[in-house]
Parts: structure tokens; sequence; C-alpha cells
């Protein structure tokens, strides 16, 4: 990333360290996204949101199907509809967390691999050992 | 067109409706060819002729076009050795080819006068039960009846077993259901809404330059929710596949 705004001076450098200190204290702050970097974090969010969602609502509502269909079949009715709408709520919340903890982790990994990456980069261009 | 006809027409859900292109009977049932075969045809020739023409040349500095096709590619190739690893590498043909279709598919749809095929169940749910046979089969062959072991959590008090397995086995059953009705909602929901905020348009005269503009906004998300949903189908097939890989939830 060449910043050609930069006039060339003698405390090259120092500037140099300036500006990677600065940089990564915009990356920790969360500042320094793209524009096309930003654009995918606000489409991942309404897939994560989505992903979600739905979990819960399909495993509520099918579920209760289930048990209203069992109970139309033996006679129990409202029983196994109540069983199942309690089983159901549980597996929508299952699925749900379970969805949620693999989207954190994925990010997590994510991040660090940007990170690494970034800091690695640093590490070429010179000294890079700020902070 | 009697009045009826017309409001028909402008119904929102008139959009969704199966039209048959002939008419064939095979044995009491309807084989017709419909729009919704014509347009699935469509998408899997229009994959297949995109892919083989721009990267027939095999340029070694790719072109513009080249380079869609080896996006697309690492694309999915990079999806698979995240979220499955090196194992997954044999189940690439199958994960390519479902996002190519349903992101097809999806696209197709955002044509004026086309046909959104993955607004139907029928069809995304097809999509997602062979990928829950395909993954259970997976599972299966792979590890026996230890398979059975995905449906009993580690370090639950055998007790809890009694209530924790069902929830599990329920939760397993629900994946092809949820993994259909997401993309099939969020398809149905947005070119309903496109051809609601559409009828304002006409009906509110000189207004209608709101809803027009709202539309052209709309629009662009609908084509960012087309990509976005073929995604989230693949790589929800892709952790699935992993669940039945690695045994782990």
């Amino acid at each position: 990333m060449s910043d050609p705004q930069r006039p060339p001076s003698v405390e090259e450098p120092s500037l140099e360290k300036l500006g990677g200190r600065i940089f990564k204290a915009r990356q920790a702050a969360g500042l320094d996204q793209s524009a096309a970097e930003t654009d995918g974090m606000v489409g991942a969010g309404l897939g994560a949101a989505w992903r979600i969602s739905i979990e819960i609502v399909v495993a509520l509502v099918v579920c209760t199907g289930i048990g209203w269909a069992l109970d139309y079949w033996f006679g129990t009715k409202p029983w196994l509809m109540l069983l199942f709408l309690f089983l159901g709520g549980a597996a929508g919340i299952n699925n749900a967390v379970r969805t949620a903890l693999r989207m954190d982790a994925q990010t997590a990994e994510d991040m660090q691999r940007k990170l690494q990456a970034k800091s690695g980069t640093e590490a070429e261009k010179g000294d890079g050992r700020d902070g | 067109m009697t009045v009826e006809r017309h409001i028909e027409h402008s119904s929102p859900m008139h959009q969704f409706v199966i039209g048959r292109l002939n008419d064939w009977q095979l044995g009491g049932f309807d084989i017709s060819f419909s729009k919704a075969a014509a347009f699935m045809f469509g998408a899997v020739i229009v994959a297949t002729l995109f892919l083989v023409l721009t990267t027939s040349r095999r340029a070694m500095v790719p072109g513009r076009w080249q380079s869609v096709s080896e996006l697309w590619y690492e694309f999915i190739a990079d999806m698979i050795k995240e979220t499955i690893g090196s194992e997954g590498r044999k189940y690439f043909p199958f994960v390519f080819s479902l996002f190519s279709f349903i992101v097809i598919c999806n696209l197709l749809g955002m044509l004026p006068y086309s046909y959104t095929v993955t607004s139907h169940i029928a069809v995304t749910i097809t999509l997602a039960l062979s990928v829950f046979a395909l993954t259970t089969f997976i599972g299966i062959t792979r590890h026996g009846t230890h398979f059975l072991s995905f449906f009993v959590p580690k370090g639950v008090p055998l007790v809890m077993l009694f209530l924790v397995v069902p929830i599990e086995v329920l939760s397993y059953f629900m994946r092809p259901i949820s993994h259909s009705v997401r993309l099939f909602a969020n398809m149905t929901a947005g070119h309903t809404m496109l051809k609601v905020f559409g009828g304002f348009v006409v009906q509110m005269g000189i207004f209608g330059v709101l809803p027009f503009a709202l539309i052209v906004a709309l629009t662009g998300l609908e084509v960012a929710i087309a990509v976005l949903q073929a995604y989230v189908f693949t790589i929800l097939t892709c952790l699935y596949l992993n669940d039945a890989i690695h045994l782990e939830h």
C-alpha cells in the first residue's frame, strides 16, 4: 500500500514508523475498513441474521406440526403437540447456538489470519517493530 | 382482457405461477415442460457455457472474463479448504455445481420477465434433501455405527441423555428444512416485495416516483441477496459435509 500523497522527506523512516502505528491503531479501533470490506460485512450480517433466525422458526414450527400430526393419529390431543413444541424450541435454540458459535469461530480465525498477513507485510517493509 | 384477468395478472404472487409451455400427459401424470424446468435447464446451460467459454483460451495471464471464472473457482475452493480441510477436496465438484446452479438461478430471476426457480420450496428442498442424503450417507459409510455418536454430546450426564438425544436427533432432521426454507423464503419475499412496490408506481401516478426510487434500491439489494443466499446455502452444505466427515459439532 504505497501512499502517493506523502511527500518524500529526510525523516522517512520515522514517518513510516508513525504511519505503521497509526495504521495499527486504526485497525484496532476498527476504523480502517475498505468500502468492499464494509459492504461485505453488511451482507454477512444479513446472512448471519437469516441463518440464525430461520433455524429457530423452522424447528419450532415443524416440530409443533409433527406433534400435532402425531396427536391426530394417536388421538392424544394435545399432549404430544405440547411435548414437541418444547422439543422443537430446544432443537431450534440448539441449532441456532451452534451456528452462532461456528460463525464466531470462523470470524476469529479470519481476523487472526488477516492480522498475521498484515503484520507479515509490515515486518517485510522495514524494522516494523513499534508499540 | 377482462378486469378479473387483469387483477390476477397484477397480483404480486402471479409471478410464481408455474406456467406450462406445452401439454404432455403420460399415464395420467402431467409431464409438461414447464417454465420452471425451462429456467433450470437455462441456468445449467448458462453456467456451463460461461465457464467453458471464458476458460477456453487458458491464458497464463487471465483476461477479464477468465479471471471471473477463476475467482468463482477459487471462492469455492477456499471455502471448502477453510470449512472442511483437505479431505473436502473430493466434494469440490458437488459443492461447485450446487453453488453455480443456485447463483445462476437466483440471478436469472433478477432479469425482467424471467422466472425465479429458487422461489419454489419444491426446488430448494430437493437440493437440501440431496445434501442431507449425501452427508448422512458419507457419515454412515465413513464411520459406520459410530456415526450415531453424533447424536450423543460428550460430557452429558446419563439422566439428561433421555432429553438431549431426542433434541439432537430433531435438530439433525430440521437441517434440510431450515436449509431449504431460508433460500426459498428470501427469494419469494424479495420478489413479492419488488412486485408490490411496482404496483404502487402505477397506482400513485406522479407520486409513483417515490416507490420507483425505492425499487431501484431494492433491486440492488435483491441482486446482493441473490448472491448472498447462494453463498449461505453453499457454506452450510460445506459445514454439514464437515460434520459428516469429522463427526463433530
